[in-house]
């Protein structure tokens, strides 16, 4: 009888139930509430199902699915231990991926999906939508005073306020080189507000504007020829990583996107970028950011402090591309609808899909997708000069 | 690593008017970036739209038009027989369908009428 409590004593004791605390129960229901908005609400579930999944992996404990065997050199920031004797292959499977997320290798390799999805046309038919994502940037830079406000060093706050680029690979790029400690609530803040896209902007878009600005049917845009999509990649770059180098990695995979979907002559290419390798990544990237939210190091002040930050950051971006948008509305006497501003915010094409549904709410003939698309690749390429600054400066 | 302009200087600490000073630089520079890229997109359609540029790319796309209509055509010269040109086009069209092998790639050295329509 004796031996038979000792066995089961040591599978209780072995299993991951005497392990579990309160914080992985947390991380759990988050988990959960996220598979809901992704399965059910259907809020970006490519972004929140691996995510959500890789959250729970990282709460089974015992699993050391997470383990860092190397004492840090492959991400683990918490403070583990070298293991004596041990090679970096025998870290967690998660870990070894979550590699390609602290190198900003998967950043990057998002970007070059990103680019080859791009249709800049919108942009270059509408110049004026570049200045819509200038001004949607607002929100990083005044999340950057209150967090130095709350007492973050400047580096952390710089990290902390690119959420609000509502560009989840910019914010990993960013972190990853000024704050990597912060990676883990920082990449999660920002892919669950990129998601949270259609709950988060229309409140704010319907504050700020009329019924009579969100009414406004904005006119057909001009034909963009072939010669001008293949010019504006090259020349962006150059021009930008000119100025900020620093931003050359995220906006150089941005653009060679582009110019693999607009040159004509590498289809398979911007075909693989567009789906196989962006598909691929997606995956390796939603679940190792979903596990570095392990419960015991993701609860704590300091983390809702910045998911609150990351949201105030998001918002005031919204509202500053919005409030563009009606500045623009008057100087052009009604040609723009102020919605499309929101879509500066990058996070493509959640936000422009928003502008869209919005538009429509208030005038059922109106289509505003295309309309909203140029602010919001211009965003893209916003958030990222955002980064190439804040790196310039703390980096 | 890059300038690290602001790391050894402020190291943990910032005040609140140089966090101030920072945000508004920084909001500055995307804004002259962007709008620098703004006005490059408006030269670009503007020289894209004139007509020097459209004659330009008529032009190419003419010049397209014509290689592609050369590669259409079948391979060398032909003598033709006792037949007119549209028959022996329609003859040649027929071969090349049935044979599933394009113009271009045919050679046809003759085609000669060997018995008279009754």
């Amino acid at each position: 009888m004796q031996f038979i409590l000792e066995v089961l004593k040591g599978i209780w004791e072995s299993s991951g139930f005497s392990l579990l605390s309160w914080q992985n129960g947390v991380m759990f229901l988050v988990a959960f509430v996220f598979f809901f908005l992704a399965i059910v609400k259907k809020f970006e579930p490519l972004l929140l199902v691996p995510i959500a999944f890789g959250m729970i992996l990282a709460n089974l404990p015992g699993t050391d699915i997470m383990l860092d065997v190397t004492g840090g050199q492959l991400g683990d920031l918490s403070g583990a231990a070298t293991v004596a004797g041990a090679h970096w292959y025998e870290s967690g499977v998660l870990r070894i991926l979550y590699v390609g997320v602290k190198s900003s290798v998967f950043p990057c390799l998002i970007f070059l999906g990103v680019g080859a999805m791009t249709d800049f046309g919108p942009l270059l038919s509408n110049p004026v939508s570049l200045i819509l994502g200038a001004a949607a940037q607002l929100g990083i830079y005044v999340a950057f005073i209150i967090a130095i406000v709350l007492g973050f060093a400047p580096n952390e706050a710089a990290s902390i306020a690119i959420i609000g680029g509502a560009d989840g690979p910019t914010a990993i790029f960013l972190t990853s080189k000024l704050a990597p400690s912060l990676l883990a609530p920082i990449a999660l803040a920002a892919y669950s507000y990129m998601a949270l896209i259609p709950i988060i902007q229309p409140p704010i878009m319907k504050a700020l504007t009329t019924k009579k600005e969100r009414e406004v049917k904005m006119v057909q845009l001009r034909t963009v020829s072939k010669a001008e999509k293949i010019i504006f990649p090259i020349v962006v770059l150059i021009l930008v990583a000119l100025i900020l180098p620093s931003v050359a990695p995220l906006l150089g995979m941005l653009m060679l996107g582009n110019l693999f979907r607009e040159c004509g002559v590498v289809e398979r290419l911007s075909d693989t970028a567009q789906n196989a390798l962006m598909n691929i990544v997606t995956i390796m990237l939603g679940v190792c950011v979903g596990a570095t939210a392990n419960g015991q190091d993701f609860i704590q002040v300091k983390t809702l402090m910045i998911v609150g930050l990351g949201l105030i950051a998001f918002c005031l971006s919204t509202a500053g591309g919005v409030l563009i948008g009606k500045f623009l509305y008057l100087v052009t006497k009604g040609k723009i609808n102020p919605l499309i501003g929101a879509a500066g915010v990058s996070a493509v094409p959640m936000a422009a899909r928003v502008a869209q549904n919005e538009g429509r709410k208030y005038n059922p003939t109106n289509f505003l997708l295309m309309h909203a698309m140029g602010p919001n690749v211009a965003g893209v390429i916003g958030s990222a000069v955002a980064a190439g600054f804040l790196l310039i400066m703390f980096g | 690593m890059y300038l690290a302009i602001f790391n050894n200087s402020f190291g943990n600490k910032m005040s609140i008017l140089d966090a101030l000073i920072i945000s508004l630089v920084g909001f500055l520079t995307v804004f002259i970036i962007l709008s620098i890229l703004s006005l490059f997109v408006k030269l670009l359609g503007v020289f894209f739209n004139s007509s020097l540029a459209k004659k330009l790319i008529k032009g190419l796309e003419s010049k397209d038009k014509t290689e592609e209509t050369n590669k259409m055509l079948s391979y060398g010269e032909i003598d033709l027989i006792n037949v007119s040109e549209k028959d022996a086009a329609i003859i040649m069209a027929i071969t090349s369908h049935k044979t599933g092998i394009p113009l271009n790639r045919l050679k046809f050295n003759s085609i000669k009428l060997l018995e008279e329509k009754k």
